[in-house]
């Protein structure tokens, strides 16, 4: 009787192992691929803080241009963007 | 040897097939303890990779964002350079003079991702550090 026992018992762990393992390595494999997922935004967020400076000055030389030498053109390109620029005469204006 | 040599051979090693049922018990137990920790372990940290890739999610819609502003920029840049116009020269030329070039057709996002050393964006190359681009 004890040996019936035991041999269901074993037996069941056995089948209980088995699962656990697929278990353990399907989600082990999907843990890999949302590594790398990570990996690559984090590059692509990396390269656009790098790209923010270029932004930011090519901006800057942008609006300097638009509004220290009244560049009508540069001006309509930075508000395509969504960068509206103060007229010159208004900057003066103000303190 | 004959069934009767086995048989024997068991007998005199004093263990029968049924005593080794607890050990093994006791094995598969151990086994499956180990196996659940360590699925226990796995299921955790792809909680945890969700989570930073969901946090990833805000600053990654915003460098898509900058690379889009700065895409337009340099390109509307280098199209109003090309028409002659002096103010987007000098920008132009000031980009050049930084080591960054602005490409008619934008390259592959993930072509120069792992490139620290010469980002690109879009329409935008650089071969040297990434330095602001000063006015003429």
């Amino acid at each position: 009787m004890c040996e019936k026992i035991l041999y269901w018992a074993s037996t069941t762990l056995g089948v209980l192992s088995l699962a656990v393992l697929v278990t353990n390595v399907s989600v082990d494999s999907m843990n890999r691929k949302l590594q790398d997922e990570a990996n690559q935004r984090q590059a692509a967020i990396m390269k656009a803080n790098n790209m923010g400076q270029v932004n930011q000055g090519l901006a800057q030389a942008l609006a300097e241009a638009a509004v220290k030498k009244s560049d009508g053109e540069i001006r309509s390109l930075l508000k395509s963007q969504g960068i509206t620029l103060a007229d010159a005469a208004d900057a003066k204006k103000k303190p | 040897m004959s069934m009767g040599d086995i048989k024997m051979s068991n007998k005199d090693s004093g263990v029968a097939a049924g005593q080794l049922l607890l050990p093994l018990t006791m094995v598969s137990c151990a086994v499956l303890g180990l196996l659940a920790f360590n699925t226990v372990q796995i299921v955790q940290g792809h909680g945890a990779l969700k989570q930073v890739i969901s946090q990833q999610d805000k600053p990654l819609e915003e460098a898509k964002k900058i690379e889009s502003q700065l895409t337009a920029l340099a390109l509307g840049t280098k199209k109003l350079a090309d028409a002659g116009n002096g103010n987007a020269q000098g920008i132009v030329e000031a980009m050049q003079k930084a080591g960054i070039t602005i490409n008619d057709k934008p390259t592959g996002e993930a072509g120069n991702a792992t490139q620290p050393q010469s980002p690109s964006v879009g329409g935008v190359e650089s071969s040297a550090p990434v330095a602001p681009p000063s006015q003429p």
